[in-house]
């Protein structure tokens, strides 16, 4: 994609639409996603702001991995992660994606979905509630608007440093193609 | 006068795409408020749709592009074909198996694109669809035949035209059951919510359009506002007495569309053979009724 | 050419095609270019000269005379031209296909031989003609078919001429009998003998001569040879066998719907909705005949038992046009007629192109073929748009007629069966759409090339055939009409692009326009839309799954089996199986009688004789 192209005012009328208009797709991985029912549903209602759920990765803009990921879903979520389409965000769900969490000792978690994944925002908390999760929503959207949020970029730039992160605990991670 | 007919083509075109969309937003706002939830904003889908032209996309080779431009080409050429309100490009005598069958180009560009995607999720989806595209059409289609009979065209306009002068000529008051199977045959038709299985987002990822992202599905999108346009159109001008009147023809449609999404809000999934099933027991009965009455 | 060159040249010719084909097998299929190409050209000459043309030839049989005549009319040409036509391209592409087999040499000597007695049945004047050809027809037929290479040709083949020999018989029996009668055969005579007699006996005549016409038409009762002599057949003769050979029982059929009208006959009976009990029947046959073929077709896992029951299915819509028997379902059968052999020889072609190079029938075994043979699938894709009546193809407007026919007249269920038919071939043409050109490329298949040149010859023909027809139904309708003006039928209004139906009129060209401006602005938006990336088939969502096996990863088998659960039952009750039933039983019941009738005992023997003479006697007295 050319820069001129890019940096023209049609594209910051799609970064416009893009801010309220967001699908996600979330990896139910932990404990985390339970709480993701009352944000979808009447209670707290998160359509509101334009965020609706997503059936499969190509729909997708976000990524949120909601709890712990185990080596074995790890390999799962960077096959995920790797056929969403540019623009795409990834969001940090509880502190097991922060630090471990309750599973800072666990041979078989990782500790720092950042080493693995470009992540955009963290919503802390274990686990983090509704309101929580709404606000970090939010502040994404805003972070959109500053064009702040550019991990899908940083991932393809740093891509070798992603691949190292995730071989040493993955071994060789097969790749489609 | 050739630039003026392709200057009308687009007018039309892109206003039935922008009424397409402004009913999907309605329809969004109309199930949260069932739902006890505020909603989207009705906009929702504008921004939906420009953001997935903005979108990078994959392609899964040539079939896949050509089945979505297949798809959102048919659908366009149905649509000239509907009268909405009195705005129509072309009025042809005989439109109305015409435009059932055109509609199925539309499906056949759809289900050769997801089916060329490779996923066998896609194909179930379209097994599902053309599956219960079967229950559906039979009840509709001897309910439309009863209204070329009985109107003496197989033209949308005439049979517009033959139900002018007032409320109690519409179709709705001379062809209850049949108003009512076509209705049930319209849910499924435009795939509302007892008659979702091909789509069905749980179990099958959304069935059809798993592999569609961007621009793709962004075309896929546009194609189903105007199907919903054309469908919606459609029955008002058959069974509503249409309307000279552009803006009573909305809100025609409005109702017809509203109605519909309110009765797929409440309602569970069918089965897709069930489903079938359903279509053939009661609809059917009630179209084959209708039938008798008005052909003996 | 004299007509009767026109016949008899195919069939000397078969035999020095045969020893040609012996030594060089490419030749046998050359040798049927050339001949099919130059009767072609002569059948095109001849257009127009109606009636001029007729032959005769008198023939002394032991005290009785027997006239045999020919003659050209519309219809024999139109049916002589749609025979030759599909024999030519068949040969075309039999070329290259069959370098390999080994019976390439009896496949082109029985070809022949069919056209030329194809051609003898249509330009037959008189009935004993048309018998002749007939039983020379349905033996070289027999014998292609069970040249299959298949381990059901064989069962199949005898399928065909059990049901086939029946027909014959009742049909040499009527022919003597009117024979005997009025001592000529001349088609116009008999008809105008079996309008002077009651109305029962001419039925009852009528019912036995109809028979082997709807036998080969494949209508319901008698449908069941169809999938099996579809299947079994070589590749190349199958596009033939439903192409042409299925026609030829609607021609006998409109014979005697429209020749000997029919109508006329029944004229007193019993009616309903204006239409003779008798015809409605007929119609409402083809209306099962519908039915049965679209929800077996939808079952089928082998590809071209698929597209055999699909062709059980369309043939039922031509009978039950030509049934109605109104201008409109006399058009709108004829179309249909025409359009049929057009994408039905295009899906036959196709699937031999696909066979021919998978070597499979299997849907299942095969897949993702559209990037190693795309002109085949484009080909196979015009057909079925074709097949499932969508605009702007040929088949959308037949079917457009024969609706307009039935609508017209109210008649519900035929309409139902119609509309099952027609929305059900959108399942079962997109089953070999799916299964076999898109989804996962087998891994096998990976080095499969397009088919070669000469076998792409006739599919791009045949192509632009389809959506010539489809945009300038004139052409067809021209043709139509003269038929529909020879048989004294009031004919139906038309121009180059517009059909006038019952309830409106069709126009062609507004539809292509609009067609074309659809995809236009759906082409722009795409275009102008971001460039998109090129994956791979496998690069697919899987939950997150890795999928190393296409095979696995390809969804074809039981593609319909939510649909196929509905009818479990019906399909279970095989009327194959059920006249095979009844052959078992009957064989059994000879074997009893023979065990105790033929006791190998002199006196019973003699008990019999004396037995018969008692009777004799007493007819004798009775009499």
């Amino acid at each position: 994609m050319k820069e001129k192209y890019k940096s023209s005012k049609w594209q910051e009328v799609i970064n416009w639409a893009q801010k309220r208009s967001l699908f996600m797709l979330h990896y139910c991985t932990g404990c985390g996603a339970i709480e993701l029912p009352p944000t979808m549903t009447s209670r707290y209602d998160m359509s509101r702001f334009g965020i609706g759920p997503a059936a499969t990765p190509r729909q997708a803009d976000i990524l949120l991995i909601t709890g712990y990921l185990s080596t074995k879903t790890l390999r799962r979520v960077v096959y995920t992660y790797e056929q969403m389409q540019d623009p795409k965000f990834v969001m940090g769900f509880g502190s097991c994606t922060i630090n471990g969490g309750m599973y800072w000792d666990s041979y078989n978690t990782i500790k720092q979905l950042d080493k693995y994944l470009p992540v955009d925002l963290y919503i802390a908390g274990c686990m983090p509630r509704p309101e929580a999760i709404l606000e970090g929503f939010l502040d994404l959207k805003e972070k959109i608007e500053n064009g702040e949020a550019k991990g899908y970029k940083k991932y393809k730039e740093e891509y070798e440093y992603y691949k190292t992160n995730q071989k040493k605990v993955l071994g060789e991670v097969k790749r489609r193609q | 006068m050739i630039i003026i007919t392709i200057l009308e083509f687009l007018l039309i075109a892109i206003f039935a795409m922008a009424l397409g969309l402004l009913f999907m937003g309605i329809a969004r706002k109309v199930v949260a408020r069932t739902q006890k939830r505020i909603g989207p904003p009705f906009y929702q889908p504008y921004l939906d749709v420009l953001k997935l032209f903005g979108k990078d996309a994959i392609t899964h080779g040539f079939i896949f592009d050509f089945g979505a431009i297949m798809a959102f080409g048919g659908m366009i050429a149905t649509l000239f074909f509907v009268p909405i309100g009195s705005i129509y490009l072309y009025s042809m005598s005989g439109t109305l198996l015409l435009v059932i069958y055109l509609m199925a180009i539309a499906y056949l560009g759809m289900a050769m694109a997801t089916v060329g995607s490779g996923n066998p999720l896609a194909s179930v989806g379209i097994s599902r669809a053309l599956t219960q595209m079967l229950g559906y059409e039979m009840p509709f289609i001897v309910v439309l035949l009863t209204l070329i009979y009985s109107s003496g065209s197989s033209s949308i306009v005439g049979i517009m035209q033959a139900q002018q002068g007032g409320f109690m000529n519409w179709n709705l008051i001379n062809v209850p059951l049949g108003t009512l199977v076509a209705f049930i045959a319209l849910l499924g038709l435009m795939g509302k919510k007892p008659f979702d299985a091909p789509i069905a987002p749980s179990e099958i990822a959304s069935g059809p359009v798993v592999e569609h992202g961007g621009k793709y599905l962004g075309l896929l999108m546009l194609q189903h506002a105007v199907s919903i346009v054309v469908k919606t159109a459609l029955f008002v001008n058959l069974f509503f007495g249409g309307a000279s009147n552009i803006l009573f023809f909305l809100l025609k449609m409005l109702l017809v569309w509203l109605l519909a999404t309110l009765i797929g809000s409440v309602f569970p999934r069918f089965k897709v053979e069930e489903g079938v099933l359903f279509y053939w027991k009661w609809p059917l009965i009630g179209a084959l009724i209708q039938a008798v009455i008005i052909i003996f | 050419m004299s007509l009767s060159q026109i016949i008899i040249i195919p069939i000397i010719i078969s035999i020095f095609t045969y020893l040609i084909s012996k030594k060089f097998k490419t030749a046998g299929s050359l040798i049927n270019i050339i001949l099919s190409g130059y009767i072609l050209y002569t059948i095109t000459n001849i257009y127009g000269k109606w009636d001029i043309l007729s032959q005769s030839l008198n023939i002394n049989i032991m005290g009785n005379n027997f006239n045999f005549i020919l003659n050209n009319s519309p219809l024999a040409w139109l049916l002589g031209i749609m025979t030759v036509g599909s024999v030519f391209l068949i040969s075309i592409f039999s070329v290259s296909s069959q370098k390999n087999i080994n019976n390439a040499a009896s496949f082109s000597f029985l070809f022949s031989i069919l056209m030329g007695s194809i051609l003898g049945v249509v330009f037959a004047g008189d009935l004993m003609t048309l018998f002749i050809f007939w039983e020379l027809m349905t033996w070289s037929s027999f014998f292609l078919i069970s040249s299959g290479k298949k381990e059901g040709a064989k069962k199949a083949s005898y399928r065909y001429l059990i049901l086939s020999t029946i027909g014959a018989y009742l049909m040499i029996t009527s022919i003597f009998i009117i024979y005997s009668q009025i001592n000529t055969l001349e088609f116009t005579q008999v008809a105008n003998y079996l309008q002077s007699i009651p109305a029962l006996n001419s039925i009852i005549l009528i019912i036995m001569m109809g028979i082997p016409f709807l036998i080969k038409t494949g209508v319901f009762p008698v449908h069941v040879w169809v999938n099996g002599a579809h299947s079994n057949a070589p590749k190349e003769f199958s596009p033939f066998l439903s192409g042409m050979m299925l026609k030829i029982g609607t021609y006998g059929l409109m014979l005697l719907l429209y020749l000997v009208p029919l109508y006329n006959i029944l004229d007193t009976s019993i009616k309903f909705r204006g239409l003779p009990i008798f015809n409605y029947i007929l119609a409402l046959f083809g209306g099962i005949t519908i039915i049965t073929g679209t929800i077996l077709a939808i079952r089928q896992e082998d590809v071209k038992k698929l597209v055999a029951f699909s062709s059980i299915s369309q043939m039922g819509y031509i009978v039950m046009a030509l049934a109605i028997t109104t201008p409109l379902g006399f058009t709108g059968g004829l179309l249909h007629l025409m359009n049929h052999m057009i994408f039905k020889t295009t899906i036959f072609l196709t699937m031999a192109a696909v066979i021919y190079r998978t070597n499979t029938t299997k849907m299942s075994e095969m897949g993702g073929l559209i990037f190693r043979m795309p002109v085949t699938f484009a080909a196979y894709l015009t057909a079925i748009i074709a097949l499932a009546g969508i605009p702007p193809t040929n088949g959308f407007i037949s079917k457009w007629v024969i609706y307009q026919a039935l609508i017209q007249k109210g008649y519900i269920f035929l309409s139902v069966a119609a509309f099952f038919g027609s929305i059900g071939s959108f399942m079962y043409v997109f089953k070999p759409l799916s299964t076999v050109f898109l989804g996962q490329l087998k891994p096998i298949h990976k080095d499969i090339k397009e088919v070669p040149f000469l076998m792409q010859i006739p599919m791009y023909i045949l192509m632009a055939l389809m959506v010539l027809f489809g945009v300038l139904p004139g052409i067809q309708m021209n043709i139509i009409n003269q038929i529909a003006r020879y048989l004294n039928i009031e004919t139906v209004q038309s121009t180059l692009y517009t059909i006038t139906g019952a309830y409106g009129a069709w126009n062609s060209l507004i539809i292509f326009n609009v067609f074309v401006g659809g995809f236009l602005l759906a082409l722009i938006i795409f275009v102008f839309a971001k460039k998109s990336e090129l994956v791979g088939l496998m690069d697919t969502y899987t939950s997150g799954e890795y999928m190393d096996d296409p095979e696995a990863y390809h969804y074809a088998y039981k593609y319909y089996r939510p649909f196929d659960r509905i009818f479990d039952s019906f399909a279970a009750k095989s009327l194959t199986r059920a006249y095979d039933t009844f052959a078992r039983n009957i064989t059994k019941l000879g074997n009893l009688l023979g065990k105790t009738i033929v006791t190998g005992n002199g006196q019973s023997y003699a008990f019999y004789m004396i037995l018969l003479m008692v009777i004799l006697a007493f007819a004798g007295w009775m009499v």
